[in-house]
């Protein structure tokens, strides 16, 4: 059973009558629509209120999928042989009679490798397979130069001549202004790796600045003339004097938030819960350098070296702890040496200068594991020093290729041979598995606000628990559920999403007022067993039924893995299949759905696709299983003369049926199949998301602008969202057709594959609509979408994925 | 011819902290070579107290005497009347630094201090012999520790790399070499003693050149060599333009300074005497090419302001500012111009400018006074206080404006423009 999912933040939500596009968003309006209710974040509005000139100071927010980077380094070299320690190497023995590190006191890793005692929190995250180590990285030839190596590594071109370092390059390409907080140090110098040609880190110190002469209106205006010293400076030195003297002032309204508490420990632990609150606080940082001196052990190492990587260990441990969780898929820290140390002890119970050294990557997403040779088995160079394995401008390369989007070659001027630290990239979450089953249940009502709880606000985030109550097991991990918005005062959308996170950027359920509008939801629970119905605008009555669960373990036998099959239609009632003619008011009938149409006669559920047409009345239908008593829950609402689907997951009944009843007026009804549940299917679910994979609005993920009459777009999932590409066989989204001109309906298959004559969303000229889809992939993992009438927009929110889990 | 008094001035504050107006009309009476002789030639060796206070108190703690010492030494190079041999102790003590965090004895942080001061512009060859058998570096780059048989190598290196010829001017084998000469020179006690026993006596081969080397001798072997020298001489010489002028040294220069160093025999003096001739020191771009030192600010804040020390202690600031006596960063010494520019150095500048102009508002002493006069005279007043002779138009401009502003609020105009004229580019650059 594996942990809650980790929601990516996305920036721009579905929000009727107003389409955002990326180049609109500013720093205050982000600020503005998103909850930073959390914990451990900054309350915005103390970072907005000012009274002083400001300019674009702060970064644009960071993307779902930007990398950021933590860097320690170690200075003074740190001695590799008794931080990654090869235990019983002889030669190890031999050569440190009296600073050795013993087998049984070191943490073991794996082939004969252990790690420094002082190192129990890195311990663990190597068990669980987050840290990386390069035991023998570095370069040749090696310079054994406190200066000259620290500056081979701060350029990372091969050379110590250089004004430029590798990520202060990597800033010049950022786009953007001159954004003050995109790469922070938290020491007092910048260090040459993160000083480009155009753009340099900001230096924060381990407490607030102050600026001379308070705060009072003369103060302030001091430090206003200050700023106004720098204007229409060329002359070199002089611009960079002055633009540092009012950046102070930048600087200081930013982050006097982060000073608040006061800080504890040893310099490293100071630095890195600056960097934790930094990054908790979301200024746009991409970048935090922090260093920790001491590692020059010359002399009396043994207490000294194991001291400082007790400090490290705790520090980085502290760190993480800190560090809010929705940044833990997208922070990778990385600690670094300028060298390694001799092989053999000196005479003053210390080590020299060597050359290959350790690395440490490590992160959430990071591939654990040891990197290359021990350099005990590298072999000596003409010095005697240890010979490196792995560059450490592969390393370099990977993270600015895997972690930071960038042109690693162009950073650092050469391509180097390639190192795979990372099993995800950026912002993709690690996959929740909800295994082995799925249980459907005849539709269960668990919340109508009309029944006492009243309708849900404009703005508000109502909480329902459903775990353990009204039918639904405790222990549930995630659910299937039908949600119905009634009398809404304003357009607007709901958004439902697990308890205890941050409301997502994402929808599921677009409504208008005077119209009753169901959609399907599939989503895990919080840790209390609880889902959130979050409302934007205008006040609606909502109502919530839940269809089935997801359970670690199977409590009922007919508890199942999921297929898919090709999506078929099996009634239309226009055409008297499956059902003979419109089902009348308050009529039931039953429908086979099993042992037809692909799907097995012992299926337990089915997933369809139900839509209704040529309404005469506002009604409701309930599907259950047939043998069952009629539930009191809707599975799909209308007005009078809509066309509405949704997606129902049904249990199946007595006979592979299942019962339709249509509540008022005539309506003919549509169901398409798109896969069931049964035993001996082995495909599971997995939670990946909600995030956004397309929106023609935007050209994201499907470029070409709105989808037209007969077109046909091909939207490649596997590989987005964490969708693994051989291993997902079908796709759980919702699909939202926005602004669309003409009726139409649009219908998604597997790509490559004939289209199937089903439907998944139906339009209405100028509403905004959305509904569950369930697809199949197709061998390519990509799904085809055609729209029949007219033009429209379609945004796609990818919920998971159906398949082999490996393992 | 006489020099003009933008150079005079120039040179003034760089060969020393600052100058006022009364010392640069003074100075425009002589040519550029006499005003550098009288620069050159005022008293250098001043009279160093034999024992100051904090030698002779024992201290609290093992380090507990650092405060006393820095706040002695920031003393005399404020009240100073020779500010040149001040300068040139700082940069020795910035370029053979040590760090009292490692080496904590107080009596051998005022030998090394005497020894700058006595010797700073004398021979460099005699420089480098004294310094490398001062107990305090001996300790601080273990040579301490550097015996036949188990040598290590550190102060070998850090002589090669910093004191002397640069990075990459050796190789790794002259330096393991020169590790072996240097074996046995060592401290007993308190003192400097040369013990034969852990003394590695074969032959080394340093730079192509076999000889029982032993210690001081490797750096005659350097001074003396007929590449090596020069590389030296180029060494010191761009060191020393970078530390007076801010700039990088062109080819030219850095050609002309060296060789006028060799040919003075290695003499400080006759390098300081090029370099300060140089028509290039005067250059628009080396007027406004460097940022004050933390500690030069804080001097010439003191001295501008005349504040006593006694009345507000800088110490708390110059740590933060990035610059502490006797403590420097690593065994490099201290950086120049952007070094200074992190966020947090710069604020600490602006908390500091913050401190002095509320000390002289509480003590009711400026050298300057806005009331009764125009905002324009007022300006040019206070400018000339803190001896910026030669303001920019930006910064005129911007004091005019805020003044203006305080006339109309009633807010406190000493105390602002001294707060804003120290924290200006022009006091920042001198």
């Amino acid at each position: 059973m594996s942990s809650d999912p980790e929601f990516p933040e996305i920036l721009r939500a579905l929000s009727v009558p107003e389409p955002p596009t990326r180049a609109t968003l500013s720093r205050r309006r982000f600020l503005a629509g998103t909850a930073l209710g959390a914990a451990g974040l900054l309350a915005a509005p103390a970072l907005l209120r000012s009274s002083e000139e400001r300019e674009a100071w702060a970064a644009p927010p960071i993307g779902p999928t930007d990398g950021i980077l933590v860097l320690v380094m170690l200075a003074g070299g740190n001695d590799v042989l008794n931080t990654v320690v090869k235990v019983d190497d002889p030669t190890y023995v031999t050569a440190r009679p009296t600073i050795a590190l013993k087998a049984e006191e070191v943490h073991p890793l794996s082939g004969g490798l252990g790690l420094h005692p002082s190192l129990t929190f890195l311990a663990g995250e190597f068990a669980a397979e987050r840290l990386a180590i390069v035991p023998a990285a570095g370069y040749t030839p090696p310079n054994l130069s406190h200066f000259s190596s620290t500056k081979l590594w701060f350029t990372g071109t091969g050379s110590e001549t250089g004004t430029t370092g590798w990520l202060g390059r990597w800033l010049d390409g950022l786009p953007g202004n001159d954004d003050v907080f995109r790469a922070v140090t938290m020491g007092s110098t910048i260090p040459l790796s993160l000083i480009g040609a155009q753009r340099r880190a900001t230096g924060l110190g381990l407490s607030a600045l102050d600026r001379g002469l308070g705060a009072d209106a003369q103060a302030l205006a001091s430090y206003v003339t200050v700023g106004r010293f720098a204007e229409g400076r060329t002359a070199g030195l002089t611009s960079a004097v002055t633009k540092a003297f009012k950046s102070v002032n930048d600087v200081t309204t930013a982050s006097a938030p982060l000073y608040a508490a006061p800080t504890t420990g040893s310099s490293i632990n100071r630095q890195l819960t600056i960097a934790a609150r930094l990054l908790n606080a979301d200024l746009g940082v991409r970048v935090v350098n922090t260093m920790y001196a001491g590692f020059d052990t010359h002399v009396n190492q043994f207490a000294d070296h194991g001291a400082r990587l007790k400090e490290l260990d705790d520090a980085l441990a502290g760190f993480f702890q800190l560090l809010h969780p929705r940044w833990h898929d997208r922070v990778t820290v990385a600690v670094f040496s300028e060298f390694g140390r001799t092989v053999g002890e000196n005479g003053s119970f210390g080590t020299d200068h060597g050359a290959a050294g350790a690395m440490f990557v490590l992160g959430r997403n990071v591939d654990g594991g040891v990197y290359g040779a021990h350099p005990l088995d590298t072999g000596r160079d003409a010095n005697g020093r240890m010979n490196r394995d792995v560059d450490f401008r592969s390393v370099w390369s990977n993270v600015l290729e895997r972690w930071l989007a960038a042109d690693a070659q162009a950073v650092l001027g050469a391509r180097y041979p390639a190192v795979e630290l990372f099993k995800r990239g950026p912002g993709t979450p690690e996959p929740v598995r909800m295994r082995p089953a799925f249980e459907s249940t005849t539709p269960i009502r668990v919340h109508d606000s009309r029944d006492g709880a009243g309708p849900l606000a404009p703005g508000e985030s109502r909480v329902l628990t459903l775990a353990g109550a009204r039918g639904v097991p405790a222990g549930v991990t995630a659910v299937s559920l039908n949600v119905t918005v009634a009398t809404a005062t304003a357009p607007g959308h709901l958004t439902v999403y697990p308890g205890g996170r941050e409301r997502p950027a994402t929808s599921n359920l677009n409504f208008r007022p005077g119209a009753v509008v169901p959609n399907a939801v599939i989503l895990p629970v919080g840790p209390a067993g609880d889902v959130v119905l979050g409302n934007s605008d205008g006040a609606t009555d909502v109502v919530v039924d839940v269809l089935g669960w997801f359970v670690p373990e199977p409590v009922r036998p007919e508890a199942v893995g999921f297929a898919p099959v090709t999506p078929a239609r099996v009634c239309d009632s226009r055409d008297g299949v499956g059902l003979r003619r419109a089902l009348g008011p308050r009529e039931s009938a039953a429908l086979r759905v099993a042992g037809t149409a692909g799907v097995p006669a012992g299926a337990g559920s089915v997933v369809l696709n139900v839509t209704v047409t040529d309404t005469t009345a506002p009604g409701f239908l309930t599907v259950w299983d047939a043998g069952s008593p009629r539930p009191l829950a809707s599975s799909l609402n209308w007005q009078r003369g809509d066309t509405v689907p949704n997606l129902v997951i049904a249990p199946v009944g007595t006979d592979g049926e299942i019962l339709i009843y249509n509540s008022a007026g005539n309506t003919q009804v549509v169901v398409d199949v798109f896969g069931y549940f049964a035993q001996g299917c082995t495909a599971t679910f997995t939670v990946a998301g909600p995030r956004r994979i397309a929106d023609t609005r935007v050209g994201l993920g499907l470029r070409g602008g709105r989808v037209g009459a007969g077109d046909v777009v091909d939207l490649p999932i596997a590989g987005l969202g964490g969708v693994p590409a051989a291993a997902a066989n079908a796709v759980v989204m919702n699909v939202t057709a926005v602004d669309p001109t003409a009726a139409s309906f649009v219908t998604a298959w597997p790509a490559g594959s004939r289209r199937p004559w089903v439907s998944n969303l139906n339009l209405v000229p100028g509403r905004t609509s959305a509904n569950l889809v369930v697809v199949a992939l197709s061998d390519s993992g990509s799904v085809s979408l055609l729209n029949s009438a007219g033009s429209t927009d379609l945004v796609i929110d990818l919920l998971g994925w159906f398949g082999q889990a490996p393992g | 011819m006489p020099v003009n008094t933008s150079d005079a001035a120039h040179l003034l504050r760089r060969a020393g902290f600052t100058a006022s107006r009364a010392q640069v009309v003074a100075a425009s009476a002589l040519s550029l070579p006499d005003l550098v002789e009288q620069v050159l030639t005022t008293p250098l060796a001043p009279v160093l107290p034999d024992d100051p206070a904090w030698v002779t108190t024992p201290p609290p703690s093992t380090h507990g005497w650092v405060p006393e010492a820095q706040r002695w030494w920031l003393n005399r190079i404020v009240a100073s009347t020779t500010p040149l041999a001040e300068r040139m102790t700082w940069f020795w003590h910035g370029h053979f630094a040590t760090e009292v965090g490692k080496v904590y004895n107080r009596f051998w942080h005022l030998r090394m201090l005497r020894l700058f001061y006595d010797q700073g512009f004398g021979s460099f060859r005699n420089l480098c012999k004294a310094v490398s058998v001062e107990p305090l570096m001996l300790v601080y780059l273990d040579n301490n520790r550097n015996v036949k048989g188990k040598p290590n190598e550190n102060f070998a290196r850090e002589l090669f790399e910093l004191f002397m010829l640069d990075v990459d001017q050796y190789s790794q084998t002259d330096v393991a070499e020169s590790a072996r000469a240097w074996t046995g020179h060592t401290v007993v006690g308190t003192s400097y003693q040369f013990v034969a026993a852990k003394h590695d006596p074969a032959p080394k081969t340093i730079f192509g050149t076999t000889a029982t080397f032993n210690g001081p001798a490797v750096i005659d072997l350097v001074c003396d060599h007929p590449t090596k020298r020069m590389t030296m001489a180029r060494h010191l010489a761009g060191k020393l333009w970078r530390y007076f002028a801010g700039t990088v040294p062109t080819p030219a220069v850095l050609t002309a300074l060296a060789q006028a160093f060799l040919d003075g025999g290695l003499e400080v003096r006759a390098l300081l005497r090029a370099l300060f001739n140089r028509p290039e020191f005067y250059l628009p771009t080396v007027k406004a090419g460097l940022l004050r030192s933390p500690v030069d600010f804080v001097v010439a804040s003191f001295r501008h302001s005349g504040l006593d020390m006694a009345g507000l202690s800088p110490l708390p600031r110059l740590g933060p500012m990035g610059q502490v006596p006797f403590s420097p960063p690593d065994v490099s010494g201290w950086g120049a111009n952007e070094y200074w520019l992190a966020t947090n150095f710069v604020a600490e500048r602006m908390a500091w400018a913050g401190q002095v102009a509320r000390r002289m508002r509480t003590v009711n002493s400026f050298p300057f006074s806005p009331n009764g006069k125009t905002v324009p005279a007022a300006v040019a007043e206070a400018l000339e206080a803190f001896g910026v002779l030669e303001p920019s138009d930006r910064t005129v401009a911007e004091l005019s404006v805020w003044l203006a502003d305080a006339r109309q609020h009633g807010w406190d105009q000493a105390r602002g423009l001294a707060y804003l004229i120290l924290v200006s580019p022009e006091f920042q650059q001198a």
